[in-house]
């Protein structure tokens, strides 16, 4: 670590979030898997002021769900962490280590799978959840051979003007964000979509997940129908050797209506959220009040990142 | 009309733009908007505008500029969509535009 000046040391001092921020900038792509990270990980999950309550809605959602051999409770704190896995360390590395994320995504994530799926299905929209270290496979799929479309939900400290893949990406808060992600699937190129998320103010979808109705966005439905494109379910886990990514079977749009190709892009995930239960961030969307849960997650995410952004 | 055969933007009218940008909501929107009179006044976005609206959402704006295009062949830069659009009018101006007609859009 580079030598403190006798103000930084003081702060650093009461701030044991900076101090570990630091160290795992330090580590630059190391930090990013295994237990390099974990007590930065866990001194921004005691400091989180939402922790309570995404724990409490996670397991709630979970274990509406009675999947076999799943303690509902230790599954949810399973998933916090990835969850400051996901928000923190990856998005504080890939902003203060950018040569290094490269280096990691060049290293430990092969996009081979879903580019010979692309192969077969033709530009579709990639479609999966919010899973651990979703902003590092958005980028890894930006900078692939595949360079589809990023759809992005919110802006970010990621947002960061003239980075290699800012042209690749739409807000879906942009009024024109749809009709770009159709012409461009109409223009041969794909498009990255995430699905368990419900925007305020956007057109929602009823489907059911895992056997218990689910609100969703209605927006990748329409994008794909008038586009004619296919949706690609995709998933991904975050291991100790780096980022495991898969594709499942192409969900054709001929003859589907919107209704019926949502059905199947969200049912194309069970399997992967069966089998991997701590590695989906968004249980909580299966509830009825997901939306006043996402909000004040978003507020305790933004509380943290006003410290975080001093050492950037 | 049919989307096998767009029709070639040639010399337009700003009553031929209104009526075709009529029928697109009409199409879009459906019965919602049967009993709705749509003029160059109407505005697209619920907001505290008095003026009469088609509550509009980015998927309902999604499908008018795809009807646009197919059934038109009006290809709307994505710059100019939705970017300070209120009224039906509005969106008639930005159409006069890109196809290199007059501007001048009657209320009604």
């Amino acid at each position: 670590m580079p030598a403190l000046r006798r103000g930084d040391r003081d702060r650093v001092s009461v701030e044991p979030m900076l101090a570990g921020g630091r160290e795992l900038i330090d580590l630059q792509a190391e930090g990013f898997y295994g237990p390099a990270a974990d007590a930065f990980v866990a001194e921004v999950s005691r400091r989180h002021p939402a922790r309570a309550v995404y724990v409490r809605a996670t397991a709630e959602a979970i274990a509406r769900h009675d999947l076999p051999g799943v303690d509902a409770e230790v599954v949810a704190h399973e998933v916090f962490s990835n969850f400051v896995r996901t928000h923190f360390v990856s998005k504080l590395l890939m902003v203060a280590a950018p040569e290094a994320t490269v280096g990691f995504l060049a290293e430990h994530f092969d996009t081979a799978t879903v580019e010979a799926a692309l192969g077969r299905a033709g530009p579709s929209v990639i479609s999966g959840f919010h899973y651990t270290a979703f902003p590092l496979v958005g980028l890894g799929l930006a900078m692939s051979a595949a360079a589809p479309v990023i759809s992005k939900a919110r802006f970010d400290v990621l947002d960061q003007p003239g980075t290699d893949t800012s042209d690749q990406i739409v807000h879906l808060s942009d009024r024109s964000a749809a009709i770009r992600l159709t012409r461009a699937l109409r223009g041969g190129r794909s498009v990255w979509a995430l699905l368990d998320v419900v925007l305020p103010e956007t057109r929602t979808a009823r489907t059911e997940f895992l056997g218990r109705e689910m609100t969703v966005s209605a927006g990748f439905g329409k994008v794909a129908r008038l586009s004619g494109r296919a949706c690609l379910p995709i998933s991904w886990e975050l291991r100790d050797d780096g980022i495991r990514l898969e594709a499942g079977a192409a969900v054709l749009v001929d003859g589907r209506s919107e209704a019926e190709i949502i059905d199947a892009a969200v049912a194309a995930q069970a399997a992967f959220v069966c089998a991997h239960p701590t590695q989906w961030l968004e249980w909580y969307s299966v509830l009825d009040h997901a939306p006043a849960v996402r909000a004040e997650v978003r507020q305790g995410n933004e509380s943290i990142w006003d410290t975080l952004r001093s050492i950037l | 009309m049919s989307a096998s055969e767009p029709t070639k933007p040639k010399q337009l009218d700003a009553d031929a733009v209104l009526d075709a940008i009529k029928l697109g909501i009409r199409t879009v929107k459906g019965p919602v908007v049967a009993e709705t009179e749509i003029t160059a006044e109407t505005c697209f976005w619920a907001s505290e505008d008095p003026r009469p609206c088609l509550d509009f959402d980015s998927l309902d704006l999604l499908e008018l500029i795809i009807f646009l295009e197919s059934e038109m062949g009006w290809q709307i830069p994505e710059h100019e969509i939705g970017a300070g659009w209120v009224t039906v009018g509005d969106l008639a101006v930005v159409v006069m535009r890109v196809v290199g007609a007059p501007t001048q859009v009657a209320d009604g």
